[in-house]
């Protein structure tokens, strides 16, 4: 086999592997990473470490042997998205798909929450000022 | 501290994997090559062994905190005390097709580059999403916080509650191992873990390339490991297609190491069955990677041999994969909850067995896969066959009996992967929108180990051989 085809199929193995280290560098979109670092003074809060934090006041107030609901006023497209996270971040508590428990993780970020939580017949016990509560069932009218 | 601490884990792992193919392996007559193989095997290994006695210990650790340290403090011990009074062997070292051949400095070059611009790559994966990705936060690493932080309530990580609380425990049981030493959560557990196997599985490819082959087109082959984005993108997601890719190409390495050892023991196949079973541990698509290796060493031996020989390559090959996969039975009785897609199974899902519908949906995915371009998930399997016409092959390396069985268990896994997608209770649509890549992945870095061995002897490589031989300088080409 000529030593030249060889070398152009080498050159060819090295330029696709750069061109694809290229393609993901430029995916990975660096510069937006270096302002948001600049902007934090250090390395940024990832958005689940940001959700998580929202819970903090909840977990001295749960049990891991209970099993608790979960609720939350967001689109439905990303209410799976929450409920896992919710799980993700209350664990080894477990959070079960649906609102009949006895205690409810709620997450209702925005301002009219107090609203949306009675219209799905909730009533607030603790309010951690973050858009995350603990909830139960109100009185059956 | 805390990073130390679990730099210390880490350390520590290596080590029980160290000493654990010490044993199993008697080491080599070729240092330094062998050290950069036995390097990514014993921290396979290592991590590996140290995630097994987490589990095993979990219900004992409810009362003795300690009880995984003073395991694994334990099998330091006494590995370390087997080796110190036994007699040192002769060791087997597989003949190699060529001296320590140097490859030329472009080539090292180039190579180092792609090597630390994939670092680099995987650092940014990382730090934009910390927590890995959505099967990474909402799968593993949830099961590794129910295990850390359960105590007495560790066995909620399995509840039916969770989405897939069925999943083997070698990633969610090494995470929580390291926080254990750290003593608290840090998202440098699963940082750390996720760097070892990504960086884990491009040493292996290399070193076993280098070994069975030359240094020359080892080096081509780990820059054709890292032109799959999926494969940076992946493995910085903390998720487990990596690790379980790592796990199938060492029980691949080891079956190709057995061809070219004259070791009569047959200890390199006992190892390639104990890899195999890790990948068990590791995803359940391990149990389907463990058949597969174990058929294929039976068929290649037998019809290469005879009767006799297959089916004690087969039994020594289970011999290696029979105690972790009776851990991983363990786990699946007495803990996980029903796997969904066995679950599942209807008349309706048995009825596509029968429709070609879906059959074809399934191949026009699986051919879609080999030459995507998207960064996030193209794994180009469509360049080997280029590289092939440009290259030209080594039909003899084609008829050995290691390749055809690693081959072989690649294309069994590749089938079973079809069919489990054809016997999905899921809407097949969407169960083939996501997994494909990842599976691919499992695939793509003992395909290319292939692609090197099936490589015809080129000139750069074989005048370095001659100039070696010679012992004279050479100028590069």
């Amino acid at each position: 086999m000529k030593p030249t085809r060889i070398n152009l199929g080498v050159l060819l193995i090295i330029v696709i592997a750069g061109l694809s280290a290229m393609r993901l560098t430029v995916w990975l979109k660096p510069f937006d990473l270096l302002q948001k670092v600049v902007e934090a003074g250090g390395v940024p809060l990832d958005p689940l470490t940001r959700y998580e934090r929202r819970f903090d006041c909840l977990r001295e107030q749960l049990d891991p042997d209970e099993i608790i609901g979960f609720a939350a006023s967001v689109d439905p497209e990303q209410y799976t998205e929450y409920y896992l996270l919710t799980q993700y971040t209350l664990a080894p508590v477990l959070v079960a798909y649906e609102v009949g428990r006895p205690r409810i993780a709620g997450f209702f970020p925005s301002t009219d929450a107090s609203e949306q939580i009675a219209e799905l017949g909730l009533e607030v016990l603790v309010d951690c000022d973050t858009g995350a509560f603990l909830l139960e069932p109100g009185p059956v009218p | 501290m805390t990073s130390l601490r679990m730099i210390l884990g880490f350390g520590l792992a290596l080590l029980i994997g160290w000493l654990f193919l010490t044993i199993a392996l008697p080491s080599s007559n070729s240092r330094s090559r062998k050290l950069w193989l036995r390097l990514p095997l014993s921290l396979g290994a290592g991590i590996g062994l140290t995630s097994l006695n987490y589990f095993l210990l979990l219900p004992l650790a409810e009362r003795v905190p300690w009880a995984f340290s003073l395991g694994e403090f334990l099998s330091i011990i006494g590995m370390s005390g087997y080796l110190a009074i036994r007699r040192s062997r002769t060791l087997h070292a597989p003949a190699t097709d060529s001296a320590a051949t140097k490859p030329s400095v472009y080539l090292i070059l180039a190579a180092s580059g792609a090597a630390l611009w994939a670092l680099f790559n995987f650092t940014l994966r990382s730090l934009n999403q910390q927590h890995g990705n959505w099967d990474a936060w909402s799968i593993w690493n949830v099961a590794a916080r129910f295990l850390f932080r359960g105590g007495e309530h560790w066995r909620n990580a399995f509840s039916p509650l969770l989405f897939h609380g069925d999943y083997p425990l070698l990633i969610p049981a090494s995470v929580a191992r390291l926080w254990t030493f750290a003593g608290k959560e840090s998202l440098y557990g699963s940082w750390l873990t996720a760097l070892a196997f990504f960086g884990g599985t491009i040493l292996l490819l290399v070193a076993a390339a280098w070994i069975l082959r030359s240094g020359y087109l080892a080096l081509i082959g780990g820059l054709v490991l890292i032109s799959a984005t999926a494969f940076t993108v992946y493995g910085a997601s903390q998720i487990a297609d990596v690790p379980t890719g790592f796990y199938l190409l060492a029980a691949g390495v080891l079956i190709l190491m057995k061809d070219k050892s004259s070791d009569p023991s047959n200890r390199l196949l006992a190892l390639a069955g104990f890899f195999a079973g890790l990948a068990a541990w590791t995803k359940n698509e391990g149990l389907l990677i463990c058949a597969a290796f174990g058929f294929t060493v039976l068929l290649v031996d037998w019809f290469h041999e005879d009767r006799r020989q297959g089916i004690k390559a087969a039994l020594t090959f289970a011999s290696g994969a029979v105690p972790i996969l009776l851990i991983v039975a363990l786990f699946k009785v007495a803990y996980a909850p029903p796997n969904d897609l066995l679950a599942g199974q209807s008349a309706e899902t048995l009825a596509r067995l029968v429709d070609p519908g879906s059959y074809w949906t399934i191949i026009e995915s699986f051919l879609f896969q080999t030459v995507r371009l998207e960064v996030k998930t193209s794994t180009p399997i469509v360049l080997i066959p280029l590289y092939m016409l440009i290259f030209g092959l080594r039909k003899k390396a084609l008829r050995r009996p290691g390749f055809l069985s690693v081959a072989g268990a690649l294309l069994f896994v590749l089938i079973g992967y079809f069919f489990i997608f054809l016997l999905t209770p899921h809407s097949l649509t969407w169960h083939l929108e996501d997994p494909p890549p990842r599976l691919f992945l499992h695939l793509w870095p003992t395909a290319i180990l292939l692609f090197v061995l099936a490589l015809p002897k080129i000139p750069s490589e074989v005048q370095e051989i001659v100039d070696m031989n010679a012992g004279s300088p050479k100028p590069d080409s």
